[in-house]
């Protein structure tokens, strides 16, 4: 006698396969000492490797605001380039960046537009942005921008290591679906229908949740552009 | 999109990395792994189909030398799968058997197509109470504890009358149980660290009294089965779509003893406790399973007559081949 119901299931569909790991190029941190902001990128804080912080440049970072409890929102002027460095009194900073158009052809990739690499075989404008929360307020469960942003659902000071939280992913204030998600680095799933993914939070301090999204663009310097958001809190060690 | 993001493929490639984008890339193959045989936790994902084949090769300890008594050599236990992914949360799954019976030389085999069968499966998970499992869940999300409960029966067509060489009917031979089986089951399944998983399975097995062409009725005993298992990924290649986990089951098994013509068979039943470790394999949207099971303690009710018995296998191979489209 067998039995008859073979009940070994396959698990693939509990399996992701999104390509290749090192695709995340690097990440963006902001270090707060006293009242300073310090933005960094680099691997510091990362799941791979790479150097710990990386020079980007002095234009790179475009906007820089400064949002109190109730979601005012004012400028938060640099008082260095690179690293950016400000001062403030922020409830969440949201900074964007871009180090601007790159050109892929058959022999290198060059950090120019597409009609100034002749063969290019892709190109992109690269896009940035990254918030910092300081503290919880009720505006910060709405989005702070028109660009791509993590929306956390609720108040993410109250979890623990070992706690989920909810985030959503939004791109002009309207959710997206499919978006990936990683936490430090590491893909953690998709977003769904309503741009949302649950995220577990594995070590208290630095807590870095980034998304990225292509979308094809139209100004005849690249074919894509590709955006990339990080939200950025600390818990208690 | 539900749980099966094999096909997902993210925007940013390799080629493009530390040049001005810090998009997301991928994970590895991740997530729960899966036991060998046991039933596991996992449902299928909405609008996907799952094409099943097993093969259960139980080769069974002969006691008597003697050519004129011929004993159960080895037994081929196929199976045919398809199953769907009608909801998130439940799936449904139909099952064509085809058993292979073979004695020493001078025995009486029997090869056949065997009942089919039907089965249901809902899935729930715990997270932050009982849930039914939802369209979408991360990799985190997979980390709750999962359940499922399945039903199902089996379907008279196989020929419950099969005759044998010599002309007689041997329900333990027949290809068909005459009568539906009726299956219930549970399974828990938890991913403890990010390589290992738990997974258990307890599920039981009701047989309806049947009476064959020659007179004579039977009612096979009752099975029972808890079965503890755990997956560990030895290996993953993320560019190969490929992932190999180790798997360690326990299986108990409980039989009841047998009621032919409305008395108590004598040589049925028992308890046994198997061991299987064994391979499972992930490429693609496909999955290979083997595994190696071995009694390592038995209860039968009546063991020295019981050869060719559950718990009586020299060993049993399971190979199991799945693809999901």
């Amino acid at each position: 006698m067998t039995r008859p119901f073979p009940l070994t299931l396959l698990r693939l569909a509990a399996l992701l396969c999104l390509g290749a790991p090192t695709a995340f190029a690097h990440d963006l941190w902001i270090e707060k000492s006293g009242q300073q902001f310090t933005l960094y990128q680099g691997h510091r804080h990362s799941a791979h490797a790479g150097a710990e912080t990386m020079d980007y440049g002095k234009n790179f970072v475009t906007a820089a605001s400064c949002f109190d409890g109730r979601g005012g929102k004012r400028p938060l002027a640099a008082t260095s380039p690179a690293p950016w460095k400000a001062s403030g009194e922020c409830a969440a900073l949201l900074i964007t960046a871009s180090s601007g158009y790159w050109s892929k052809t058959p022999w290198e990739t060059k950090n120019v537009p597409k009609p100034q690499a002749p063969g290019a075989i892709k190109s992109w404008r690269s896009s940035e942005s990254i918030k910092r929360l300081e503290r919880w307020a009720p505006p910060f469960a709405n989005p702070l921008s028109e660009g791509l942003e993590i929306v956390p659902e609720a108040d993410p000071f109250t979890l623990k290591p070992g706690d989920k939280l909810i985030v959503q992913v939004v791109l002009s204030g309207k959710p997206q679906a499919n978006v990936p998600v990683a936490y430090h680095g590491e893909t953690r799933g998709t977003t769904d229908p309503q741009g949302k993914i649950a995220i577990r939070l594995r070590h208290g301090g630095l807590q870095l949740i980034s998304a990225s999204l292509e979308q094809p663009l139209a100004d005849g310097k690249a074919d894509v552009e590709i955006m990339a958001a990080t939200l950025q809190f600390e818990l208690p060690q | 999109m539900k749980r099966l993001m094999i096909s997902l493929l993210l925007s940013p490639t390799v080629a493009l990395a530390h040049h001005g984008v810090a998009g997301v890339g991928a994970a590895a193959l991740e997530g729960p792994g899966a036991p060998v045989e046991s039933a596991s936790s996992a449902v299928l994902p909405v609008g996907k189909t799952l094409l099943y084949a097993k093969l259960d090769h139980a080769k069974f300890k002969t006691y008597d030398p003697d050519p004129a008594n011929p004993e159960s050599d080895y037994a081929n236990y196929w199976m045919l799968g398809l199953g769907h992914g009608f909801t998130p949360w439940f799936s449904a799954y139909f099952f064509v058997p085809y058993h292979v019976k073979i004695d020493e030389p001078g025995g009486l085999d029997s090869k056949g197509w065997a009942d089919v069968s039907v089965m249901g499966q809902i899935g729930f998970k715990y997270d932050g109470g009982l849930k039914l499992v939802p369209a979408h869940e991360s990799l985190d999300d997979m980390e709750d504890w999962h359940f499922t409960v399945f039903f199902g029966s089996t379907l008279p067509t196989g020929n419950a009358n099969h005759r044998l060489a010599d002309g007689t009917i041997d329900p333990g031979k027949a290809h068909g149980f005459g009568k539906p089986a009726l299956s219930l089951g549970v399974t828990a399944t938890k991913q403890l660290t990010r390589d290992i998983t738990f997974n258990l399975e307890a599920s039981t097995i009701r047989f309806r009294e049947y009476r064959y062409d020659d007179g004579q009725t039977m009612k096979f005993g009752t099975e029972n089965r808890l079965n503890l298992g755990l997956a560990q990924r030895l290996h993953s290649h993320a560019e190969h779509r490929l992932r190999l986990d180790g798997v360690l089951e326990a299986q108990y098994l409980q039989l009841g003893r047998d009621i032919e013509n409305g008395a108590p068979a004598e040589a049925t039943g028992g308890r046994m406790l198997y061991l299987m470790p064994g391979l499972r394999l992930y490429k693609d949207n496909m999955s290979f399973a083997f595994g190696i099971k071995k009694a390592v303690w038995t209860r039968l009710n009546e063991s020295a007559d019981q050869q060719g018995a559950e718990g009586k296998e020299k060993y049993r191979l399971v190979f199991s081949a799945s693809y999901l489209f």
